[in-house]
């Protein structure tokens, strides 16, 4: 008998099923990975923003701005990132994208309000930027980056919890 | 049977799928790359601008006479395009439109040893300079810089 290219009529059903198994948890996977792309730019960005917030080292609009209203952000603060979460809004039908709020959590110095609102914000704005870039989105967006998109979510963000 | 030349479709379909995972990851490595070096700028930034405070301090603390050289470094990061601004507010430094700001105790700065009066002190890349502590007929001291 000729035993040169026979497969087994189970291995070709394994491979098959196999193949087919791995295709949907591909296909699941690259859904959620965009996801998890985001949130790893968000972190990223916002790790930016935290960084410019702790130097006190700020665009020139805003250094004027803080020089002449918030004269203590012109000094170094300790923040730090806490966490990073997300809330699924739901389907977007503006966008045609499914619509995503970031929450940071962050700590920083004993501020008033405004100022801890400042530093936050530049964290926020970072954090929408860094996931425009990642996905090469900043065409579709304003300047401040808000809202931020990828190709299925859109991303804006709540204001910055101070624990 | 012939063995060679063949490969699974196991190995071609997980190369393809480390192909696409690398194809999606590099622009957030890339960001990461970016920011670490956006990063590292400002930290050096905040550090120059302490560092020289800092010395304007150690000289004013020192009294009259005292002096310190230093030396401005060629570039922050890859940027060379900075400067430093020291005045009676505090020591400024500002590069590709950032600015920041770092305190020091004295407010009298002069660039000029002979002729004692406030000015407003640019310092640039790759110069050596020397901070000095001057007494002047009224017994105040002023922080004289100048180019070495």
């Amino acid at each position: 008998m000729d035993v040169t290219g026979q497969i087994s009529a189970e291995f070709i059903m394994l491979t098959g099923f196999m193949l087919l198994v791995t295709f949907c948890v591909a296909i699941c996977i690259g859904h959620e990975s965009e996801l998890i792309h985001a949130m790893a730019a968000a972190r990223s960005g916002a790790s930016e923003g935290v960084i410019a917030d702790s130097q006190a080292i700020y665009p020139d609009e805003a250094y004027s701005d803080y020089n002449r209203v918030h004269n203590r952000l012109i000094s170094p603060s300790g923040v730090k990132i806490i966490k990073i979460d997300y809330l699924d809004q739901g389907y977007y039908p503006l966008y045609n994208r499914t619509k995503i709020q970031l929450r940071i959590y962050a700590t920083g110095p004993p501020l008033n309000k405004t100022d801890l609102n400042c530093l936050g914000e530049r964290i926020n704005f970072h954090a929408r930027k860094s996931i425009c870039e990642v996905f090469k989105t900043e065409n579709l967006t304003n300047s401040f980056f808000n809202p931020a998109f990828s190709d299925k979510y859109v991303f804006t963000t709540g204001d910055v919890h101070w624990i | 049977m012939d063995c060679h030349g063949s490969l699974s479709v196991d190995f071609i379909f997980a190369t393809f799928m480390v192909l696409i995972m690398v194809g999606v990851m590099s622009n957030l490595v890339s960001d990461r790359f970016n920011m670490v070096d956006e990063s590292k700028e400002l930290i050096d930034s905040r550090s120059l601008a302490e560092s020289i405070a800092g010395s304007i301090n150690q000289v004013y603390a020192g009294g009259n006479g005292h002096y310190i050289k230093i030396s401005t470094p060629p570039e922050i990061g890859k940027n060379s395009n900075y400067c430093i601004m020291v005045n009676s507010s505090g020591v400024l430094v500002r590069l590709e439109g950032r600015r920041g700001m770092a305190y020091m105790i004295p407010e009298l700065i002069s660039n000029s040893p002979t002729s004692l009066k406030s000015s407003n002190i640019i310092l640039f890349p790759a110069r050596d300079y020397i901070i000095l502590n001057k007494q002047d007929g009224n017994g105040e001291n002023w922080i004289v810089i100048i180019n070495e």
